[in-house]
């Protein structure tokens, strides 16, 4: 490894609420605020500790009009800064980053990133379904984010010659970590032949199930880490934009990267695992296992693609090889993914993956503990694929 | 509204109709836009945005070509119908190649599952959507296989 010259920022700890398709008897600030003090709780910290806060949300399930001071009362934060931020299912990971560069600035020494995912809130359909990428083109004439979703599989798996048979094997593997996992929510055994269905039920039980999720990480310096004597657990992260139309995903003018693209790749992502590769002073064969953003298996495998984890083109023979699984080369959505654990969009489809490869990193994900783990990465798009995050997780001084 | 429920129903899921007019040209027309200076063209319209290439501000309208070919085709068979297009469901989803050069997504119609297969040649066909806030039926660009 070479010899890093960004500043450290390190993961002090992360929670993520208990798993329940419907806490109606919630509040979405009751929610936040468990999720919060589990996280402060377990590195021992106070919310006097911290100095700054970030939330992501989508916008429409939480309708307040200026979330971070709602945010910030509800933990009992005010005066401190808070800033809330609307990107679909990666804003957890633009949070981050924020919040990342604060600490890096020295500005601050303690930050805290929440998500919030509540379409109990709303009925799910309306909540979640009726989003446009480029709303005008797109849901306006009939075609929503999960359409997008079919037609980059499908893109992918006319690319690169793959039946369903591929995304069977990612998704059995999914559930085979979801039944190891107590916050899953879709702990289910599915035969091969269900998997394989060429009808809805099938589709559905090879795609993502949507979740209410709240998810804490707090950051912290250097100096936090060695005053409180806390995991040295160091996290960088970066994202790249896409344009929003699917249509321009096919050989985009704008950006040399893209030129030659089309929905079965992921030129943002890469960008971004660049970015975020060189700050941690890691390749992508250091690392050791990934939590990626599957909403569909395809994306699933384009998504270790373009961190380079795997060649561009082979996650449909990784999976179908076992690559995902706990003896794989990259054991893969080790928390059950989108799949199984389930999809909760702004809170925690970036967060709740941190939390996995935070406990992986610690030793503490029981059945499926990855052996000795010192290298994790972290996945989430939003906007499909319109905005890409990536994060590297690692144990510092082994 | 009914006798039994004067009051205006809010409906998420539904637009200002002066959003769909703005976009008329691009609806029933698929035009879009190309750029004086580096001559891109693009779709949906940039004009009054930057030319993502060469990021000047001189953009024209451009119908797009009527022809192109099938790139990928998807049975939406989601479960999740969106709203106003339950009825017609399941439909055929899928990405074109314009023979400019453009893509764009449409749902293609007048053909049966088997005839849609990626490299076919289709052709835009205006065709009903679905009702706008008002009641009124919108109307907007789709795709049909050529039959030569």
């Amino acid at each position: 490894m070479t010899k890093r010259t960004f500043p450290k920022v390190y993961l002090a700890s992360a929670a993520v609420s208990p798993p329940a398709r419907s806490v109606s008897h919630l509040t979405w600030r009751q929610f936040i605020a468990q999720a919060a003090q589990a996280a402060l709780d377990r590195a021992g910290l106070s919310v006097k500790d911290v100095d700054i806060g970030a939330i992501s949300y989508n916008e429409r399930t939480i309708t307040e009009g200026a979330l971070g001071c709602v945010a910030a009362d509800a933990i009992g934060m005010i005066p401190r800064p808070f800033v809330s931020i609307s990107q679909a299912c990666c804003g957890g990971g633009l949070c981050t980053d924020v919040v990342w560069n604060y600490i890096a600035s020295g500005r601050y020494k303690a930050g805290i990133v929440l998500g919030i995912s509540k379409p109990d809130n709303f009925d799910f359909r309306d909540a979640m379904g009726p989003i446009g990428n480029y709303t005008e083109y797109d849901y306006m004439l009939g075609f929503s984010h999960e359409n997008y979703g079919a037609l980059r599989s499908e893109s992918y798996k006319k690319r690169f010659g793959y039946g369903e048979e591929a995304a069977a094997a990612w998704a059995k593997q999914c559930y085979w970590y979801g039944r190891r996992n107590d916050s899953a929510l879709r702990k289910l055994d599915p035969s091969d032949e269900e998997l394989m269905a060429d009808d809805t039920a099938g589709y559905r039980l090879r795609t993502a199930t949507g979740r209410n999720l709240a998810s804490c990480l707090i950051l912290v310096s250097e100096e936090v880490v060695e005053e409180r004597k806390l995991p040295r657990l160091l996290l960088d992260v970066s994202y790249r934009t896409r344009p929003p139309y699917l249509g321009n995903h096919y050989d985009y003018a704008g950006h040399e990267a893209f030129a030659d693209a089309d929905p079965a790749t992921q030129p943002g992502l890469r960008l971004a695992a660049e970015e975020t590769l060189a700050r941690a002073c890691v390749t992508p064969s250091d690392i050791q296992l990934a939590q990626v953003h599957d909403l569909s298996p395809f994306e699933g495998m384009e998504a270790l693609e373009g961190m380079g984890i795997i060649p561009v083109g082979s996650g449909g023979k990784f999976a179908m090889e076992g690559g995902t699984g706990l003896g794989g080369r990259c054991p893969t959505n080790t928390d059950g993914g989108a799949i199984s654990y389930g999809h909760s969009s702004a809170g925690g489809d970036f967060s709740s993956k941190i939390y996995e490869n935070y406990l992986q990193l610690l030793g503490e994900a029981g059945e499926r503990q990855v052996a000795n783990a010192r290298v994790a990465a972290a996945q989430a798009y939003g906007s499909h694929h319109s905005m890409e995050v990536c994060s590297i997780l690692q144990r510092e001084n082994g | 509204m009914n006798d039994q429920f004067p009051e205006i129903l809010p409906r998420l899921e539904s637009y200002n109709t002066m959003r769909t007019w703005r976009e008329r040209f691009g609806r029933y027309l698929l035009q879009g836009s190309r750029c004086k200076s580096c001559g891109s063209l693009w779709f949906p319209r940039r004009d009054e945005l930057n030319c993502p290439k060469c990021k000047g501000m001189e953009l024209e309208p451009y119908r797009c070509s009527r022809l192109g070919t099938i790139d990928v085709v998807q049975v939406e068979n989601m479960g999740y119908p969106i709203m106003g297009y339950g009825e017609t469901a399941p439909r055929l989803i899928c990405t074109i190649r314009l023979d400019d050069g453009i893509t764009v997504i449409s749902e293609l119609v007048d053909a049966e599952k088997d005839e849609l297969v990626p490299g076919a040649r289709v052709r835009m066909v205006l065709r009903k959507h679905k009702r706008e806030e008002t009641g009124a039926w919108m109307y907007g660009y789709m795709f049909a296989l050529c039959r030569e």
